[in-house]
């Protein structure tokens, strides 16, 4: 298989076993994790091409979709899109085998891991994709994935709330990463991510808005202020879900975009913006972290943090120190999620006041978590010290302000993980009594992350380990290739990171104290309370703006329609020249009058009767006015029309209701006035201006032929029966559907009447 | 090739033939039947036009523009080909429809009552001039069409005289009535100003004329009628609270392909006859950008299946519209190909609906029942993300497609308008989700399971089927829909069919 071959499978494997896993768990059920685990196995294998990689080749694949639009499954596997899709390939495949031990015997097994397998399918190809606008694709699919996911435990109002709150908010992320999208490419002049005209789209006039939607974008889905909310309630997940999601995949979308993408926020505002975003989601995270009480809740805060660590460092330029934390991040943060998973499930609590000493019941959970949790203090010799001592002295190199924000985050992040620490030492509490150790596949998946966080913290400037990975994405992000240390020599850095050691043990010990300042110090409002608001409007707005035009009386449905007709008119009377009408007959417009007159009498008219009267004498004056144009059939026929309509109306007369009149206000009388007025002056003009033809009429063909190929001397009635023959079919249809309609109607009330309304009561 | 008119004709003689049988077995069968053969006529009559020709039938060989030409290019094929299989699968859910009661009475005892009434026949009526105005070349044959669909999709929507049906029917009946009082003098003044009711003439007459500002006033009043029937803001406040009233199979005809008439209608006008009127063309873009902010808001605003998804088809027709007129060929190709999408989402949707109402009957409150009908819930979701544009499916495409062409054609209305697309297709995300939450989520405790008959689930199984086929076969629709809106834009081909040994007037002298 070559190596396109396998970038594809990479991607559509993932997305072909989400249809198969359903029926595979009805036969397998949970143990089906260990089954599908194997859908990463292309992924991984895309390392027997890496030293082409590495060398600057990347592996390209192409599957044409929709060609109109230049959509194209084209997949480009660069040094970086290799290392990240390795991590989601690599942490997945534990997540299987983890979540394989999680899940009860009672859950849906084939629909949670159809939905994962769609999460993780999409995020593959997120990272992996060249083209525009399957890189979109993916984007919104790891967002209704991840809704899913989220919701999957749909019975519970705080899971619905919490994916519709992650969908919102990605969604509307979405939108503005579509928008970006469409204007890369038409500005960029390509498709491909890698063959943009950059010179082209940074000299564009929608530079800029190009570049806020692009960021809009990637805040929202790597949970950056103001948009981190959703993150901590998509907690409602299952945990496998919460250790994927959020230490190696869906969060870090937005990551890969800035990392991606790095060339358009270089220049000067924008790398300030995302450099201070990033430390202000850092900071606020950690120091929301320090408040929480669910072990689960604090590893939420602290991803908003290390997400925005990620941002900053990214978005000012250190594409190394960035890369280094984001291989850190998402083993130890994997590790830690699936050991609170497992605390959870043994001690059926993840309450941090509830719980301590847990070594002594969960050994190797201790074992296993304990590196993890050290790395994200950053402590070392584990992977977490070396990238933040990288990140202290980038943030050296930016200023005093990022230092110091960089530090105080840190200070917290560190007191955030001794307290998450506390609950496998000291006294023992639970008080859960059958707590017990997990079963090995469940504690499995565990053992290499810690591996890892330690391998890469011990041996960093080892060529197969750390810096291997870090070397891998040098030529794509565009930085040179740099060995990792754990040893940095004495300096800033490294007091910095001795500073928030004692700092933040300090901050730990005097933590109760810290949180009582934090509450006085809360507002009676947060992001939340916001969006709850802001959706809450969204409702009301939509109900207000629907009642107000449904609500609306039917008459103003009509006014609307009546009047867009009158402007019609009034529009083009303004700049049309009229042909010069010729003199109007003394007899015509006697007959004019009488029409007028007997429509207003009609309008007028106090009886129903009276109504009918003035009707008759409307429709007597439209006969005159075809005698007048000395067609006398036409006449005759449309007397005959009168009379069957009066008779007609005589005969259901007594039918009817009582004519009742509505008065209306003043001004609604004046503006039904001026609508009616504007109609007939529409007509009036249309009737004017036809008086010449554009092009000469065709009437002289009927004329002329129809006696002698139609067989009539009657012109217009050659024409209804013959020329338009098929126009009068139809009509003919109208009537006999009306027929029909109407003999429904009396016949199918008539025999509900008698039948006693049952059909119609049912259970009501 | 009078063959042409069989799509109309047969609808016709059938519809009169289903009144005179007894039996109701024998009416459902033998108008399944007849929904068949249409279908395959209409089918390959598209088939046909697919490859660039275009078929004309001059009625009772009276040669154009003195009789009525029948004309099939792409565009008409398209419609046919729509509104052949929807209509096939309308028939046929409307006479399972009618099998074993539901646990909540109502559905398939008043629906029998219809049938027993002649709804059967008022389905063949209603074909017949769907297919009439496809097929029709000439103004005035056209209004006759919309007379047919009228009066029998009236008849359609009263059938069963529930209150809110001969509420909504009145108010239905009226304004249509209205847009055709309009469509009469607009018709006659067509005849008037250009001197012939023949479409391809009438285009051919406009060109050698050179401008003239009366044109507008007719190209005015004939938008007017057609964004009436295609309810487009602000004439389409009637639509979003008739459509829910009739039985499931009819409002699935009526929201798919009725309002698209609509919309057919104002892209053939624009596009053949008044390709100039650059101002009139512009307002019914904007128009188009409120109508999808009216249908999106719309849908949020309402919980029950149908009467958010009635918003939602508001949403798609302004979708259509506004990207035939961004006025450049590729955003005829995407509305084009968002046209095939919308048909097929609204009625994979409310035929589900239609399900959904069966199980819970007409409550909203009924929740927990994705455990219990897995599959209902797949195929909604599937179908929501197709609604409101989301990858990995055809709405993705014809969205993208459009928002795409918006920008590059360029111009602050435009721009607008792109905003307007983007924010109602996360209004309408936002409302399907809220239908998915209240009614697949939570407990699911009160769900009971009721037996559907199977071929109820079948079609509308295949409803949602056919939208994963057009997702797949994307490529080559769009391809279709390029064609199609290239041969909108170059009509040569269109009017020398039509014309043909015609005297073409202005061009002889």
């Amino acid at each position: 298989m070559t190596g396109s071959q396998l970038l594809l499978l990479a991607v559509a494997l993932p997305l072909l076993a989400s249809l198969v896993a359903p029926v595979a768990a009805r036969v397998m059920g949970a143990k089906v994790g260990w089954l599908l685990a194997s859908v990463f196995v292309p992924t991984l294998m895309l390392f027997t091409d890496v030293e082409s990689v590495r060398s600057g080749t990347a592996l390209e694949a192409r599957v044409d979709w929709v060609s109109g639009i230049g959509l194209a499954f084209a997949f480009r596997a660069d040094g970086f899109s290799l290392l990240f899709a390795s991590i989601i390939a690599a942490v997945g495949l534990l997540i299987f085998v983890y979540a394989a031990s999680y899940l009860g015997p009672g859950e849906r097994h084939g629909r949670f891991f159809s939905y994962l397998l769609i999460f993780a399918g999409a995020m593959l190809g997120l990272v992996l994709a060249d083209n525009l606008i399957a890189l979109f694709a993916f984007w919104e699919l790891t967002s209704i994935s991840s809704f899913l996911l989220i919701g999957f435990w749909g019975a519970r109002k705080a899971s619905q709330d919490g994916a519709l709150k992650a969908l919102v908010i990605t969604v509307l992320g979405g939108l503005a990463l579509l928008v970006a999208v469409v204007l890369l490419i038409l500005i960029g002049g390509d498709t491909r991510l890698s063959a943009l005209d950059l010179a082209a789209i940074k000299a564009s006039p929608l530079f800029v808005p190009l570049v806020v939607l692009l960021l809009i974008a990637a805040f929202t889905k790597s949970a950056q202020i103001p948009f981190y909310l959703w993150l901590p309630t998509a907690m409602e997940a299952p945990t496998p879900v919460s250790a994927y999601l959020h230490s190696a995949t869906m969060v870090k979308a937005g990551i890969v975009l800035i990392a991606k993408m790095g060339f358009l926020f270089e220049v000067a505002p924008f790398s300030q913006v995302v450099l201070y975003v990033g430390l202000a989601t850092m900071f606020w995270g950690a120091y929301l972290a320090l408040r929480q009480n669910d072990l689960k809740a604090l590893l939420a805060y602290s991803t908003i943090s290390q997400l925005g660590l990620l941002t900053a460092l990214y978005g000012a330029g250190h594409p190394f120190a960035a890369t280094a934390h984001l291989i850190n991040h998402a083993v130890f943060k994997a590790a830690l999620f699936m050991a609170v998973g497992i605390i959870d499930h043994s001690a059926g609590s993840r309450d941090i006041g509830a719980l301590s000493g847990l070594w002594r019941k969960l050994p190797f959970t201790t074992v296993l978590a304990v590196p993890a949790a050290l790395s994200m203090a950053g402590l070392p010799p584990f992977g977490g010290f070396i990238s933040k001592e990288l990140f202290f002295e980038e943030m050296l190199h930016e200023g005093t302000l990022p230092t110091l924000i960089a530090v105080s985050g840190s200070i917290m992040t560190f007191a955030y993980s001794l307290r998450f620490l506390r609950v496998f030492f000291g006294r023992f509490r639970c008080e859960n009594p059958g707590v017990h150790e997990a079963s090995l596949p469940f504690l499995a998946p565990l053992i290499p992350l810690s591996v890892a966080v330690i391998l890469f913290g011990l041996f960093p400037w080892d060529a197969t380990i750390a810096t291997w990975f870090t070397d891998l994405a040098a030529g794509s992000l565009g930085y040179e290739g740099e060995s990792l240390y754990l040893w940095h020599g004495l300096g800033l850095g490294l007091a910095l990171s001795v500073l928030t050691w004692f700092s933040g043990t300090a901050l730990h010990l005097i933590r109760d104290h810290f949180v009582a300042m934090q509450t006085r110090l809360t507002p009676g409002w947060n992001a939340n309370t916001v969006y709850y608001q802001l959706l809450a409007g969204l409702e009301h707005l939509a109900l207000w703006l629907t009642n107000f035009t449904q609500g609306a009386t039917f008459a103003t449905h009509l006014r609307l329609i009546w009047g867009a007709l009158a402007l019609a008119g009034l529009g083009v009377a303004s700049h049309a020249i009229f042909p010069r009408p010729g003199p109007v007959p003394l007899s015509m417009a006697i007959v004019g009058l009488l029409i007028v007159a007997s429509v207003t009498g009609v309008l007028l008219a106090r009886t129903r009767f009276s109504a009918l009267i003035f009707m008759g004498l409307a429709g007597f004056g439209s006969t005159l006015v075809f005698v007048l144009l000395r067609a006398p059939d036409l006449a005759l026929t449309q007397l005959l029309i009168e009379v069957v309509t009066v008779i007609l109306f005589l005969s259901v007369f007594r039918f009817l209701p009582v004519l009742k009149r509505y008065s209306r206000p003043a001004p609604v009388a004046l503006i039904d006035g001026i609508i009616s007025l504007g109609v007939a002056f529409t007509v009036f003009v249309a009737l004017v201006m036809v008086q010449v033809p554009l092009a000469p009429r065709i009437k002289d063909y009927f004329l002329a032929f129809s006696k002698e190929l139609g067989g009539g001397y009657n012109v217009v009635n050659v024409i209804l029966v013959d020329f338009r023959g098929y126009d009068t079919m139809g009509e003919i249809t109208v009537l006999a559907i009306v027929a029909v309609t109407v003999l429904a109607l009396i016949r199918l009330r008539f025999k509900r009447s008698q039948a006693g309304h049952e059909e119609n009561r049912g259970e009501r | 090739m009078n063959f042409l008119a069989l799509p109309v004709l047969i609808p016709l003689v059938s519809g009169a033939l289903l009144l005179l049988l007894r039996r109701p077995m024998v009416r459902t069968v033998s108008s399944g039947v007849v929904a068949a053969v249409t279908f395959f006529v209409n089918a390959s009559i598209a088939v046909r036009t697919w490859s660039g020709e275009v078929l004309t039938a001059q009625m009772a060989d009276w040669p154009a523009p003195y009789g009525i030409t029948l004309v099939a290019d792409g565009l008409t094929g398209m419609m046919l080909f729509l509104s052949g299989l929807t209509g096939f699968l309308t028939v046929l859910f409307a006479g399972i429809s009618l099998q074993q009661p539901s646990r909540r009475g109502q559905g398939p005892l008043l629906n029998r009552a219809r049938e027993a009434f002649g709804s059967q026949a008022l389905f063949q009526f209603l074909f017949m001039g769907v297919n009439m105005s496809f097929l029709t070349g000439d103004v005035f044959n056209l209004f006759v069409a919309f007379e047919v669909m009228l009066v029998a999709s009236y008849g359609l929507l009263l059938i069963g005289g529930e209150l809110p049906q001969l509420r909504e029917g009145f108010k239905y009946v009226i304004v249509n009535l209205v847009a055709s009082a309009i469509f009469v003098v607009a018709a006659g003044f067509a005849y008037g100003l250009f001197g012939s009711l023949n479409m391809a003439d009438i285009a051919v007459r406009l060109s050698a004329s050179g401008a003239d500002p009366r044109v507008a006033v007719v190209a005015a009043m004939l938008a007017l009628v057609f964004a009436t029937k295609a309810a487009l803001f602000p004439f389409g406040f009637w639509l979003p609270n008739a459509y829910p009233v009739p039985q499931a199979a009819t409002s699935a005809f009526f929201a798919a392909l009725l309002t698209k008439v609509g919309a057919y209608a104002l892209i053939r006008c624009f596009t053949l006859m008044f390709p100039a009127e650059a101002e009139l063309k512009m307002t019914i873009l904007a128009f188009a950008g409120l109508t999808l902010l009216i249908g999106g808001f719309g849908a949020v605003s309402r919980r029950r299946w149908r009467h958010m998804l009635a918003f939602a088809n508001v949403a798609s027709i302004g979708y259509v519209v506004m990207g035939a007129f961004i006025g450049t060929v590729t955003g005829m190709s995407a509305a084009l190909y968002y046209l095939v999408h919308s048909v097929l989402v609204v009625f994979a949707l409310f035929l589900l609906a239609a399900i959904a109402e069966r199980i819970a009957g007409e409550s909203y409150r009924a929740e927990g029942h994705l455990d219990v009908y897995p599959w209902l819930g797949a195929g909604f979701f599937l179908a929501s993300l197709a609604l409101a544009g989301i990858p990995p499916t055809s709405g993705f495409i014809g969205k993208f497609a459009l928002i795409s062409s918006l920008f590059e054609a360029g111009g602050s209305l435009r721009f607008m308008v792109a905003g307007s697309a983007v924010l109602t297709s996360f209004l309408l995300l936002y409302a399907c989700v809220k239908v998915w939450r209240d009614f697949f989520w939570g407990e699911a405790d009160a769900v009971h399971r009721i037996s559907l008959p199977r071929s109820m689930s079948m079609i509308t199984g295949l409803g949602v089927g056919l939208l994963i086929v057009l997702t797949l076969a994307s490529g080559p629709v769009y391809r279709l829909a390029e064609g199609v809106a290239g041969q909108l834009t170059e009509n040569r081909s269109y009017l020398e069919s039509v014309l043909v040994g015609a005297l073409l007037v202005g061009e002889g002298d």
